[in-house]
């Protein structure tokens, strides 16, 4: 009974995964037209020490993912607390919520980047309030495009972050937070003692699959760039495919990519010890 | 003192609901911006940035469903994710029910293999994927966007179900088997239906992600004709550089179809996606 779908999955995903590891270890190159030859760790040699572009992307995709994460636990956190009380327009605030969700990157990020214009509706609102002097080019400049590729991806993410952290205050029995009250204590201490604590097995759930996602994550960061990120936005998913389809260097892509997966997987274990260790 | 707590109380409410209204604005600014632009005429897009089009106009959606082949890009998707939900929903139905059903450290292993393989990057599988749908001449079709998906929601669907299936009672089987039924049999007629919040919370989000994927579907589908609606958008705006009215237009359009199953199926969508992340 497990046949087909193991099939499948072997065939498509676990195949593809194995070769594409052996293809780091090897200088496929799809213009040559030559047969790959297996030349060990001489792509991930060359990555490490002598790529300074690889490392400032690095360095951009660890700022990008934490800083999604972080941004998306505090505001899916505290927009699940607000959801966890008995509103009236609970169920709408959730349906829409659930919306930004099931919005295709595609249709989101060319929504915002209209927004986000220098003469698009934010800028208008900006100026028209005399929040700013000038319209602030937020898909201009360096740290701007950074800044709002940052953003972006919260928002992207955020409603999976309320969604789950949501699940998770719900299965708090209220009687608790009622003794609580009864014993004198205010809204923030029982936070502290009550909800906090026991919301740390969601809590290490979502932030790993949080930092996975966002670490591998594509699409968002491509897509509200326009199609046309430039160096400064890159992060390694990018810089892998335009090595691979752009640069046309297969194996150096693949070696990229393996990187990125061990680097993912060393972090995961530092990340369970550390906090199972409390 | 209890007035004042009373009128406390009220303000607290009053304050968490405009909170909770900003929030909810803020968020949906662009979906609101994509509807009204999507309505409006090109002088009036330039002209003022409203959010309700003073003079709506039709005119953007049809140019974009009579003049352009974006309804095929939508017959793309539309087959693509339903092949996808259709594979998902039978192979991780097995899957899941063998899991559930069968002891043992292989298949217990094998569970949680399947949540280890979230961890590879989709960059890396894009590649060797790339050169081996080339060899095997599935390239540029529908089918290469197809397989990867289901491969890649899979595992997803396989722990949701085997969840579901291990919350219900093997009592309910094994009577089916002592009045005679084959495995097969007290699977289909008695399992299935029960299971079917699991199986449409499963159908659901195979089919949302495979409608708003946009990589693979990039490197794998390079003619026009069979291109899906993320594609058909990205073409779009290339070449409606500025014409944001049909770019909205063509947007509002690739959205509707996974705003109908939003609407009908909210919880199985919550309970889908929070599958992943509650272990219960």
């Amino acid at each position: 009974m497990l046949l087909p779908a193991s099939l499948l999955i072997g065939l498509v995903s676990i195949y593809p995964f194995l070769s594409g590891i052996s293809m780091a270890f090897t200088n496929y190159d799809v213009i040559s037209h030559r047969e790959p030859s297996f030349v060990g760790i001489s792509n991930f040699l060359k990555l490490l020490t002598s790529d300074k572009e690889f490392y400032s992307i690095l360095k951009y995709t660890l700022i990008y993912t934490l800083s999604v994460t972080i941004i998306s636990y505090v505001v899916g956190f505290y927009l699940a607390l607000l959801l966890n009380k008995d509103l009236k327009g609970r169920a709408v605030a959730r349906a829409l919520i659930l919306v930004v969700w099931v919005l295709p990157s595609i249709v989101a990020g060319y929504s915002w980047r209209w927004l986000l214009n220098t003469q698009g509706l934010i800028n208008a609102l900006l100026l028209k309030f005399q929040i700013v002097k000038e319209p602030i080019g937020f898909l201009l400049s360096s740290s701007a495009k950074q800044i709002t590729c940052i953003l972006f991806g919260t928002w992207k993410s955020f409603p999976f972050m309320t969604l789950v952290l949501l699940a998770g205050l719900q299965t708090i029995p209220r009687e608790l937070y009622e003794a609580a009250q009864m014993d004198g204590s205010m809204a923030t201490t029982s936070f502290r003692y009550i909800t906090f604590p026991l919301m740390r097995q969601i809590t290490l759930v979502s932030t790993i699959l949080m930092i996975i996602w966002t670490f591998n994550n594509f699409e968002d960061v491509y897509l509200i760039m326009g199609g046309y990120p430039t160096a400064d936005v890159w992060v390694l998913s990018i810089l892998t495919y335009y090595t691979a389809f752009t640069r046309h260097q297969m194996s150096y892509a693949a070696s990229i990519a393996v990187f990125m997966m061990f680097a993912l997987t060393i972090c995961m274990i530092f990340y369970r010890r550390l906090v199972s260790s409390k | 003192m209890k007035l004042f707590r009373i009128m406390r109380r009220h303000v607290n409410s009053l304050f968490v609901y405009i909170l909770l209204f900003l929030s909810v604005v803020i968020i949906l600014l662009p979906l609101f911006n994509m509807l009204s632009t999507s309505f409006k005429t090109e002088q009036e897009f330039y002209v003022s940035l409203r959010l309700i089009p003073q003079k709506p106009t039709l005119n953007n959606y049809s140019v974009v469903l009579l003049h352009t082949d974006y309804v095929l890009n939508i017959l793309n998707s539309l087959i693509v994710s339903s092949s996808v939900t259709l594979i998902c929903i039978i192979a991780a139905g097995f899957s899941g029910y063998a899991l559930s059903r069968t002891k043992g450290l292989f298949f217990r292993i094998y569970t949680d293999f399947l949540l280890a393989l979230y961890m590879i990057p989709l960059v890396l599988t894009m590649i060797p994927l790339f050169v081996i749908f080339k060899n095997i001449g599935l390239f540029d079709t529908r089918t290469a966007p197809i397989l990867s998906y289901s491969a890649g929601y899979l595992p997803v669907s396989i722990w949701i179900l085997k969840g579901h299936f291990d919350s219900i009672p093997t009592e309910l089987e094994e009577s089916a088997y002592i009045d005679g039924a084959s495995k097969f049999k007290a699977f289909s007629a008695i399992i299935a239906p029960i299971s079917l919040p699991g199986i449409a919370a499963v159908g659901i989000l195979a089919f949302i992600n495979s409608w708003k994927e946009f990589l693979l579907a990039n490197i794998f589908m390079k003619r026009d004709v069979i291109k899906t609606v993320t594609l058909g958008l990205f073409r779009f705006v290339q070449a409606f550089r500025t014409d944001y009215g049909y770019i909205m237009a063509s947007a509002t359009l690739a959205i509707i179809p996974i705003f109908v199953f939003l609407i009908f199926s909210q919880k199985s969508i919550i309970q889908g996606f929070t599958a992943g992340a509650i272990k219960q």
